[in-house]
């Protein structure tokens, strides 16, 4: 008798959604994290130009 | 040595191309498990992110180590990285096994399973070592996270082999691998290409991580540095 596979793909979308969040809100971070330091970088660009 | 822009993009190609080979092949070529059905796919990227984590720890255990040994800040910078790159790539591990456990067990977690506990505490020593850099006392954050740090990695084998310290009746964690599971060929090309784009992504993580990081001291402090971060 064929065994009956149980409907688990609402647990799969909701695994591979949750991955993708972690990985987007790890890389936003790491964006965040590089606008600052070009931002400080620009400053201090103009800061040695003024000296 | 700061790795240079040039390298980042075959390891972008590289990471990328092997996830999307094993996902290809994880979705459309990988037969259903009978038992779970569509849930058991999750295996190939729980497992996979579960060794690129481990990897990721041991270069915090070698990178703390040679920074108490030398005070090299490059050996600072890229334990640091590799401490927070690794917790991210836990947390992913720690949620979709939550998820796999709820669909398949019926249960989103279960104290009396070794792997699982063991495993969340690795999660909580590294999510101390996350706030510890980020909000520590600067002049001594790098030495208490980095003895933080190899405790944590040396925990890895803990939850490596915590499976063993039970009966496999008496819980509920599978030893696939260990039982000779995955009968199927794709099964087996699937699971290698998953781990490795899981372990590609998580270098570039590290390599983008640790450029930042290598920057960020830069500017901190200032001129002293400034020559050896020119390109």
């Amino acid at each position: 008798m064929p065994v009956e596979t149980p409907d688990t793909f609402p647990a799969l979308f909701w695994a591979y959604t949750s991955v993708w969040c972690i990985i987007c809100v790890y890389v936003w971070t790491l964006g965040c994290r590089l606008k600052k330091l070009e931002k400080n970088q620009m400053h201090t660009k103009r800061d040695q130009n003024n000296a | 040595m700061i790795p240079p822009q040039a390298f980042f993009t075959p390891l972008f190609v590289l990471a990328f191309g092997a996830l999307f080979v094993a996902n290809y092949f994880v979705f459309l070529l990988v037969p259903n498990e009978r038992v779970m059905g569509a849930v058991q796919r999750i295996f190939y990227f729980h497992v996979g992110a579960a060794f690129a984590c481990y990897a990721a720890f041991a270069v915090v255990l070698v990178a703390s180590l040679f920074y108490l040994a030398k005070r090299s800040w490059r050996a600072d910078v890229l334990s640091e990285s590799a401490g927070e790159v690794g917790f991210t790539i836990c947390t992913i591990v720690l949620v979709t096994g939550m998820i796999w456990g709820r669909s398949a067990w019926n249960t989103w977690f279960r104290w009396e399973e070794p792997r699982l506990v063991t495993f969340l505490v690795l999660w909580l020593i590294f999510l101390s070592f996350t706030i510890l850099r980020n909000f520590g006392d600067p002049q001594k954050t790098s030495v208490h996270s980095s003895i933080l740090g190899i405790l944590g990695a040396c925990s890895v084998p803990l939850v490596s082999l915590s499976i063993n310290l039970l009966n496999a009746r008496d819980q509920l964690h599978p030893k696939v691998i260990e039982h000779g599971g995955l009968k199927h060929p794709y099964y087996w090309v699937a699971f290698a290409i998953a781990t490795g784009g899981m372990i590609l992504f998580t270098a570039l993580l590290m390599a983008i991580r640790y450029r930042i990081g290598c920057c960020e001291r830069s500017q901190e402090f200032g001129e002293k540095f400034r020559g050896e971060y020119s390109e």
